[in-house]
């Protein structure tokens, strides 16, 4: 088991730690990844399910090397159950929250919605949340040259199709 | 502030906006419609997240049978070379403006899809020449801030093109289904089919091995904040090297193109999503499928989407359930027509999208020619072409 790097890190837990601490903090990390990736409601709704599921085998988890990642995975195959989406379940932020939300920059989340999925996970949460490369990697559980790539590439392709901030935001 | 350094900006102000909404999800203030797992969430954050694992969870829909491990096994990637803007097809066929109840073949449909995504500024060729003039640049401004940088060798990205998009592919049979579930609407695909969802089908980038190469040793220099400052930027007043590439692009090739692209943007997100606002014989083949699928249906107010059928290939075994709901949701898509009916309703739009705006669109592929071929002599006179490109 790699050594933590610092309080914050949730790449391993020590067998000893609390783990309900660590899914406490790992959690709000784990539900943006999967926001970012699947919208709102599943990404929220996936990261419920990975949160439960990490209780429920908090044992195992400990003795992982990477359970941000496998927690990554867990939430990503809870969708599974949830085929039926309409397109209001799975849009970045539903017309209704961005009617509530002003001001909001619709035009960047529409285009945020034209990316990859992995391109939209790496540049939201290294550039909306300020992660690390080495986190979000560990995350989508893929290289840092990986997220490097998707960041480079979702970045390039919203230069090319986000409007000018005037033109998209509701204010 | 660069173009480039005004969307990271606009990124970081928009984290409130998506923290705020997850909140309200979590909360139950926004709801889509029931059965939603948000009261795992609740309840994990009651007796777990606040507690810190004092109180037993009381666990709902909890997948113990699901180690999350679920072997990905997408369809190949197929290929999608992007129709070139003088030879995109010509779904309008003269000056009769296309109304409701016309219909249109599925090669017409992918063929109206792709257009409308060659509408981007650039385009495949002008993308190419703008990844070695930004490599080169950042190279340049690297060393120049006394940093060492590896240059990204250009690879065509996996379907960029289609990602995103609702798909009408093809309808499996009642064997297929009955084999597979739901991952036979998606295995069916073929050549349109969208890119799989996996991470592990994303990153087609790693088998090149100069890309490797490049991006570890970015990732060694990136350790250094100073190298990630200087290379994305922070500090407003210095700027980063990757705005000041993209701008030395823009002042050099020009943004017409983009500029009137954004004034389509809009219109182009919703031209591709006919679902959003289903209207005429699209509606009313919608309505027809809820009848059909009953209880069945669920919460869903439209047959599955295309691109979320991916998910389904995350697991291997489909449930007995699944195959049931698959198989009712084949014979209702064939019975109430929706899967033409939305085909037609989007290469309609498509179509009227392209009358309506025939001016403009000149307008705008005459300027992404123009800077394209810009793109190509700046990098020409870079050196960054071969010497026959």
């Amino acid at each position: 088991m790699r050594e933590p790097r610092s309080a914050d890190d949730h790449r391993c837990i020590d067998a000893d730690a609390d783990v309900g601490a660590w899914i406490a903090r790992f959690l709000p990390t784990l539900r943006r990844a999967l926001v970012a990736r699947n919208g709102l409601a599943d990404g929220s709704d996936a990261a419920a399910e990975a949160a439960a599921w990490a209780w429920e085998h908090r044992g195992e988890l400990a003795g992982m090397t990477n359970p941000a990642g496998y927690l990554y995975r867990v939430g990503q195959s809870s969708l599974r159950r949830r085929r039926f989406r309409d397109r209001q379940r799975s849009s970045l932020i539903p017309d209704v929250v961005a009617r509530d939300s002003p001001p909001f920059d619709d035009a960047l989340f529409a285009a945020l919605k034209r990316l990859t999925e992995a391109q939209r996970v790496s540049v939201v949460m290294v550039h909306m949340y300020g992660f690390s490369y080495r986190d979000v990697a560990d995350v989508l559980d893929v290289s840092e040259a990986a997220v490097t790539n998707h960041v480079h590439r979702g970045l390039a392709r919203l230069r090319r199709i986000v409007p000018p901030a005037d033109e998209g935001t509701h204010r | 502030m660069s173009e480039f350094d005004a969307i990271i900006h606009r990124l970081g102000a928009a984290a409130a906006t998506l923290d705020g909404a997850i909140d309200r999800y979590a909360s139950g203030d926004v709801r889509f419609g029931p059965p939603a797992y948000a009261h795992v969430l609740t309840k994990v954050a009651a007796g777990v997240i606040v507690t810190g694992g004092v109180v037993a969870v009381p666990l709902v829909a909890a997948r113990t049978g699901d180690d999350g491990r679920g072997a990905p096994s997408s369809p190949s990637a197929a290929s999608t070379a992007t129709v070139p803007l003088a030879s995109a097809p010509d779904l309008v066929g003269g000056p009769t403006l296309p109304g409701d109840g016309q219909t249109f073949t599925d090669q017409q449909a992918w063929d109206a899809i792709d257009w409308l995504d060659s509408l981007a500024p650039y385009g495949p060729e002008g993308n190419r020449y703008e990844h070695l003039i930004v490599q080169d640049q950042l190279e340049k401004c690297m060393n120049e801030r006394g940093f060492e940088y590896h240059q990204i060798p250009f690879t065509a990205p996996p379907q960029p093109r289609r990602a995103g998009y609702v798909r009408v592919p093809p309808l499996p049979t009642e064997e297929q289904v009955k084999a597979v579930g739901y991952a036979a609407f998606a295995n069916l695909g073929g050549a349109s089919a969208p890119p799989p969802s996996s991470d592990a089908e994303d990153v087609p980038a790693t088998t090149d091995p100069e890309l490797i190469e490049a991006n570890t040793a970015n990732d060694e220099l990136a350790q250094s904040s100073d190298w990630s400052l200087a290379l994305y930027g922070g500090d407003t007043k210095v700027g980063s090297c990757i705005g000041d590439a993209f701008g030395f692009i823009e002042e050099q090739v020009g943004t017409e193109a983009k500029a009137r692209y954004s004034a389509f943007i809009g219109t182009i997100l919703q031209l591709a999503a006919p679902l959003d606002h289903p209207e005429g014989a699209l509606a009313a083949a919608l309505e027809e499928w809820r009848s059909c699928m009953g209880p069945l249906g669920g919460e869903v107010q439209s047959p599955v989407r295309a691109v979320d059928l991916y998910d389904a290939l995350l697991d291997t075994e489909p449930s007995d359930e699944e195959i049931a709901t698959a198989l009712a949701d084949l014979r209702c898509r064939q019975s109430s027509g929706f899967r033409d009916a939305y085909r037609d309703a989007m290469a309609a739009g498509i179509a009227n999208f392209r009358y309506e705006n025939e001016g403009r669109i000149d307008d705008l592929e005459a300027a992404t020619r123009r800077e394209t071929e810009a793109l190509r002599e700046l990098a020409g006179e870079l050196g960054l072409l071969e010497p026959d490109a």
